[in-house]
């Protein structure tokens, strides 16, 4: 089989028939695995569980056996127990203890123990009965553990090392009654235990409390003494004896004596604390659930091997067909297209089949006229690819010599002549007019020297005539029958007879439509050409007219490259330029010298120069020159500015304002430096303004000292150096101004700081010494001065005299100061008079005077004077001096004229604040002297006062004997006033105190309550006299207060004494609360009330609302305002809610602990 | 034997009031105008009671019961001040000199009675 029969057989990687099998076993083997698992797992719990449940009852059965044994044997024992048979004859006892052991085998000895523990009778079957031995038993677990828990069971123990045995004492009924013990042989428990059957294997044993074996089928084993503790499921069951939990009393799997695993299961006796385990090996146990697995597994594999046998069965069957049809499509696909597939399965694989042999079928048919058509098309391709070839390598020549013309022609001419057969060519260019020979092949050398000697023109019915009126390829197969030859047309005639052409095909050269000459071929034999061999030179005219173009093209390419080679020259230097113009914005002669060593190098210029305008004038700024004596040159330009005018190059530009070039300087009839000795070599000149926006700024000119003009490129380059100087001028300019407005603003900073120095100074200082220092140190170092003072003007005597000074020599100073120079004397005082600043640039020259004459010896040459004047009052005068003559900066007289007023403001406060402290302190004088007044008219007026009012009161008392009605009224409206008068003179005192500052709180602990029950008592009676009701309000949980007690009692009272005064009527209260540490004290009245414009007013001093009623009611007017500032240095505040007719409330808010002690009001 | 008590008070018409007051109440009543001359009668007359007036010529009610106080045997003598300083802290500065009691001028002879009563009952 073929290679590529192979090929898709091998990229079958698994057969059809091996997968449809394998997908019947993997299902049906599935399915049986599944099945037979949850089978497994099912009959494995329950076989499990059912063992152990038989296991389980099995125990119980034997556990419940057990005890009814040793239960039976206790009440056997029980009845020698009772009282009345301890008190029968030992006879008796002996005989009952006989007939015991007679019934219940299993015992075989029994001791009687008396109360006190000693033994009185033992009967046994294995030794001589024993009477009253007296043997004590009195520690004997066997007397003790009976005595106290009634019956005890022994630990198994075993007699003889071959039986197992166990001592039973019963405590006898009664105090101190006895104890009868019982050897019990146990043998029967090994018979209950080895009856167990289960299974073939299974066993039974028992253990006791402490986990030894008592009993086993295998004998041995108990008398070896086994102690079975350790097994876990011994050691689980113990835990649950003792704990009591009977819910672990189930089975599990575990490892039984032997080491074998097995189900175990077991049962308590709980009287002995014995435990009854039943065990089977898990082995046998399971042996069923073993046995079904094993049917299971068969049952599997057996599954497995028939759905392997018809999987692999069934699928053959399919596979078949299909792999007839595969081995069908492997032949068509080799190339066997008459083979047909003959499958009869009648299903789809057949369709399929028939398909494939349509599809064969149809294949064999094209590819059968396929053949035909290839072998045609094979023919016609190798002589299109000759043509192509030929025109390819006339197309590489064309490519490859571009500049060589000629050689491409004849190329053409040798291709075209070998591939159309014919003799010889030629190709011919046309001018329009003739036609001449420009390439010829293989031509007769006769034909040739004719076509070369003459220029042919296009004869009437000659070829060239056709090729321009038709301008398409001329084929004439036989040229002597042709027309031209007979009409003996020199050309044809030249043709047919000196170079013997019998057939021929000329092809015109047409670029864009025009003919530019023609492409011959000739054959000295009458023979048609070929329809593409007409075609191949038409390609061939075609390429050489592309050749011919690409010709010129490539001619023009260079002078082009040459061109812009220069011109990239051109750019380099103005680059160059421009970038020193960046670069040295400052530097600006440097740009203009740049400009113009450039603009005479690609000018070919002998001299180039640029001017700047000053005014109407055009000086010199940069000058090149080629001239060995450039410095003289220079100097003459310098001093020969030139105005616009006609008279120059530049001069005509500047006034045009635009390019302007004198071809010949000494033909032309207005040029006027012909004879100038500079100037007279000049010949050709051309000049281009400068311009900036509008503005004439400058001339650049070049000059050549021989008459060759400048090319308009020049002119044009000449004109961008124009701009470029523009540029430089401007960036020059700019950065000028710059550099000027950043000075000034720097300036203006150094003077905004200085200022604000200044400026604090008179604000923060107080002190006028400091405040002037500060002004004049900021003066001389602002100005950049030497030296600077302040002079103090004297109204007095009209005279100026050193106030502060500085920078100025100690000399100089201790001179000044004793100095005082009249006004009219200085310049300072005029500059006061007049109020300007005077400005002397030059000392030495001004007209003498005192001051300036000290100024001049200590070697000050300038001084600027600035006058301190406010309000045409004048107080000084500011002075700051220079070692160097010259005039000052506009800007120094302004900071200084501002320093000036900053001074008078500071002088001016500084009086202001001095007057003040002397009012101040006056008035402080004044004030203690009022107080002190005050305080001695307190007790001068109060002397007197005390004699009026005690008399009265003895006189009232009847002390100097009985009065009449009469005398005693008087007595007691002199004693009211003199009350009245009192109490003025202390609240006269009280409020100069207070406003002295003297008035200073006691601050201690006081009760509020107590305070307002004193208040309440004190005016009780007057509010009784005028048939007012007085209620008072206080809760009881007030916190303790702390404050001045006597002073918030004043004020209370005063309160509470105005609205007992001011009301006719109804009632008068007090009440208190207190909230946010504040006590809030209420007093109100049932009075005429206050009119709410009134209600501030009350509390100022002198004022009460109605002055006619107060003269009535009596009072100061001073009460409140003692009240309030006693409220407010308490820190709390007092007001008042008042409506007219509607009565008034006072409340006083205070702090309910005042903590720290107010000083002054 | 009625109560002696001594009044050092530099007005006349002071004197007048309480001499009137005191007599007509069963007193009997010493006087001195200065406060040497009231410390010497106190030494002198070792009364059971001294209403002392402050503001006294050349030494003052103060001085005048410092004196009194610092001699051992008219220490046990109580002294009232009787004066017109009625100023806050007043009465504590007659307290810091020695005096029991305190009464303010211009004085109610009732109230001076009621206190001179809590003396000498």
């Amino acid at each position: 089989m073929s290679a590529a029969a192979a090929a898709p057989r091998g990229r079958v990687r698994m057969r059809l028939s091996f997968k449809f099998a394998l997908a019947f076993v993997g299902l049906v083997s599935l399915v049986l695995i599944v099945n037979g698992a949850v089978n497994m797992w099912l009959s494995y719990d329950e076989a499990k569980s059912s063992a152990v449940r038989v296991q389980q009852e099995k125990a119980q059965a034997a556990a419940e056996r057990i005890e009814q044994f040793v239960s039976e044997i206790e009440q056997q024992i029980g009845w020698t127990t009772h009282a009345q048979w301890s008190a029968g004859t030992l006879d008796q006892r002996r005989y009952d203890f006989v007939r015991l052991l007679r019934q219940v085998p299993a015992i075989t000895e029994l001791v009687q123990i008396d109360g006190s523990g000693k033994e009185q009778l033992k009967v046994s079957r294995l030794a001589m009965d024993v009477v009253a031995s007296g043997t004590d038993y009195s520690n004997d677990p066997r007397f003790a553990k009976a005595v106290s828990d009634k019956v005890w069971f022994s630990p198994v123990y075993f007699r003889k090392e071959s039986e197992p045995y166990m001592t039973i004492s019963v405590a006898h009924v009664g105090r101190n009654a006895g104890v009868t013990v019982a050897e019990v042989n146990l043998k029967f428990i090994w018979d209950v235990i080895t009856a167990i059957k289960i299974g073939k294997s299974g066993y039974a044993y028992v253990v006791d409390s402490r986990g030894r074996l008592i009993a086993h089928p295998d004998i041995s084993l108990v008398l070896r003494d086994t102690d079975l503790s350790r097994l876990p499921q011994v050691a689980d069951a113990l835990a649950a004896l003792k704990t009591h939990d009977p819910a672990t009393n189930t089975a599990a799997t575990a490892t039984g004596p032997q080491g074998a695993s097995v189900l175990t299961a077991y049962s308590a006796i709980p009287r002995l604390n014995w435990l009854v385990f039943v065990e089977l090996p898990i082995r046998e146990a399971m042996a069923p659930v073993y046995t079904s697995l094993l049917q299971t597994g068969a049952l599997l594999g057996l599954g497995l091997l028939l759905a392997a046998v018809a999987g692999t069965l069934l699928a053959r069957r399919m596979a078949v067909p299909i792999r007839r049809l595969q081995a069908g499509a492997d032949r068509l696909g080799a190339g066997e297209l008459d083979y047909r597939i003959g499958i009869r399965t009648g299903d789809e694989i057949e369709v399929l089949a028939d398909r494939f042999n349509k599809m064969a079928g149809q294949l064999q048919e094209s590819h059968s006229t396929l053949e035909s058509k290839v072998e045609a098309r094979t023919h016609d391709l190798a002589e299109s690819l000759e043509f192509q070839t030929a025109t390819a390598e006339v197309l590489r020549t064309v490519a490859s010599s571009p500049d060589d013309l000629q050689s491409v022609f004849e190329s053409m001419l040798e291709k075209a002549t070998d591939l159309c057969d014919a003799q010889f060519g030629a190709l011919y260019l046309y001018d329009g007019s003739a036609f001449a020979v420009a390439a010829m092949r293989n031509l007769p050398a006769t034909y040739a020297d004719f076509l070369r000697s003459q220029s042919l023109s296009p004869h009437e019915s000659s070829a060239f005539r056709r090729l321009i009126e038709t301008k398409t390829p001329l084929h004439i197969a036989d040229t002597i029958e042709a027309p031209g030859y007979k009409e003996r047309e020199p050309v044809r005639v030249a043709a047919v007879e000196l170079g013997g052409v019998r057939s021929m095909i000329a092809v015109p050269l047409l670029k864009k439509g025009e003919l530019v000459g023609a492409f011959a071929i000739y054959r000295q034999e009458p023979r048609s050409f070929a329809e593409n061999q007409i075609a191949l030179v038409t390609t061939f005219a075609d390429q050489a007219v592309i050749a011919i173009e690409n010709t010129r093209l490539l001619g023009e390419l260079r002078q082009r490259t040459s061109e812009l080679a220069r011109s990239v020259d051109e750019l380099t230097a103005t680059g160059d330029v421009l970038k020193i113009i960046s670069r040295s914005t400052v530097e600006l002669q440097t740009v203009l010298n740049t400009l113009v060593e450039t603009a005479a190098r690609l000018c070919d210029a002998h001299t180039a120069l640029i001017f700047r305008r000053r005014g109407d004038e055009y000086h010199l700024a940069a000058l090149h020159t080629t001239a060995s004596d450039m410095e003289s040159f220079r100097e003459y330009c310098r001093e020969h500015p030139f105005l616009p005018g006609s008279g120059s190059a530049a001069g005509r530009a500047a006034l045009a304002g635009r390019a302007i070039q004198i071809p010949d300087a000494l033909n032309d009839p207005d040029y006027m430096f012909k004879d100038e000795p500079w100037v007279k070599n000049f010949r050709t000149l051309v000049a281009v303004p400068l311009f900036r926006g509008e503005e004439a700024i400058g001339v650049i000119s070049v000059i050549r000292h021989a008459v060759i003009p400048f090319t308009p490129k020049q002119i044009d380059l000449l004109t961008t150096f124009a701009d470029q100087a523009v540029i430089a001028m401007e960036n020059a300019r700019l950065f000028e101004e710059l550099r000027q407005s950043s000075a000034e603003l720097a300036r203006s900073v150094e003077d905004l700081r200085a200022l604000s120095v200044v400026g604090q100074a008179v604000t923060s200082s107080l002190d006028l010494r400091v405040v002037l220092e500060t002004i004049v140190a900021r003066a001389v170092e602002l100005s950049g001065a030497d030296g600077g003072a302040i002079f103090r003007y004297r109204r007095a005597d009209h005279c100026f005299q050193l106030w502060h000074a500085v920078g100025l020599e100690a000399a100089l100073i201790s001179k000044l100061r004793e100095m005082a120079v009249h006004e009219e004397e200085t310049e300072l005082g005029h500059a006061a008079r007049d109020n300007v600043p005077i400005e002397i640039a030059d000392l030495a020259t001004a007209p003498s005077g005192p001051l300036r004459r000290a100024a001049l010896l200590a070697g000050y040459k300038s001084a600027l004077i600035v006058p301190l004047v406010r309000s045409e009052r004048v107080f000084g005068a500011l002075v700051i001096q220079r070692r160097a003559a010259g005039r000052f900066a506009p800007s120094t007289v302004d900071i200084l004229q501002t320093f000036a007023s900053q001074s008078v403001l500071a002088i001016q406060n500084a009086r202001l604040f001095r007057e003040i402290e002397e009012k101040g302190r006056q008035l402080e004088i004044a004030s203690q002297h009022k107080s002190q007044f005050l305080a001695n008219m307190s007790h001068e007026l109060r002397t007197p006062l005390n004699a009026i009012l005690g008399y009265a009161e003895l006189l009232v008392d009847g002390i100097y004997g009985e009065l009449s009605e009469k005398a005693r009224g008087v007595l007691e409206r002199v004693q009211s006033n003199g009350k009245h008068l009192l109490g003025l003179i202390n609240d006269v005192l009280d409020l100069s105190k207070i406003e002295a500052g003297q008035l200073t709180l006691t601050i201690e602990d006081y009760a509020m309550p107590a305070v307002v029950h004193s208040v309440v008592s004190a005016t009780e009676s007057l509010a009784k006299a005028k048939g007012l009701t007085l209620a008072s309000a206080v809760p009881r949980d007030l916190p303790l207060a702390r404050g001045d007690e006597r002073r918030l009692t004043q004020v209370l009272l005063n309160l509470l004494g105005n609205a007992i005064k001011f009301t006719d009527a109804g009632e008068v209260g007090i009440s208190v609360g207190f909230a946010d540490g504040r006590f809030d004290v209420a007093v109100r009245d049932t009075g005429p009330g206050i009119a709410a414009a009134d209600q501030a007013r009350i509390f100022e001093e002198f004022q009460q609302v109605d002055n006619s009623n107060t003269r009535r009611k009596g009072g100061t007017g001073l009460g409140l305002s003692i009240s309030k500032k006693i409220v407010e240095l308490h820190g709390g505040t007092i007001s008042v809610e008042s409506e007219l007719g509607k009565g008034s409330t006072f409340h006083v808010v205070i702090p309910i602990r005042v903590e720290r002690k107010e000083e002054a009001a | 034997m009625s109560k002696r008590i001594l009044v050092i008070e530099d007005t006349e018409d002071n004197r007048t009031i309480i001499r009137d007051l005191l007599t007509s109440a069963g007193y009997e009543m010493i006087e001195a105008v200065t406060g040497e001359e009231g410390v010497a009668m106190a030494a002198e007359h070792k009364p059971d009671l001294i209403l002392m007036d402050i503001q006294l010529p050349v030494i003052d009610g103060y001085e005048a019961t410092r004196r009194i106080k610092a001699i051992p045997e008219l220490k046990g003598i109580p002294v009232i001040a009787v004066t017109s300083y009625a100023l806050a802290g007043d009465e504590q500065k007659t307290r810091d000199a020695g005096c029991d009691g305190y009464v303010a001028k211009p004085f109610s002879p009732r109230q001076l009675l009621a206190k001179v009563r809590e003396f000498v009952g």
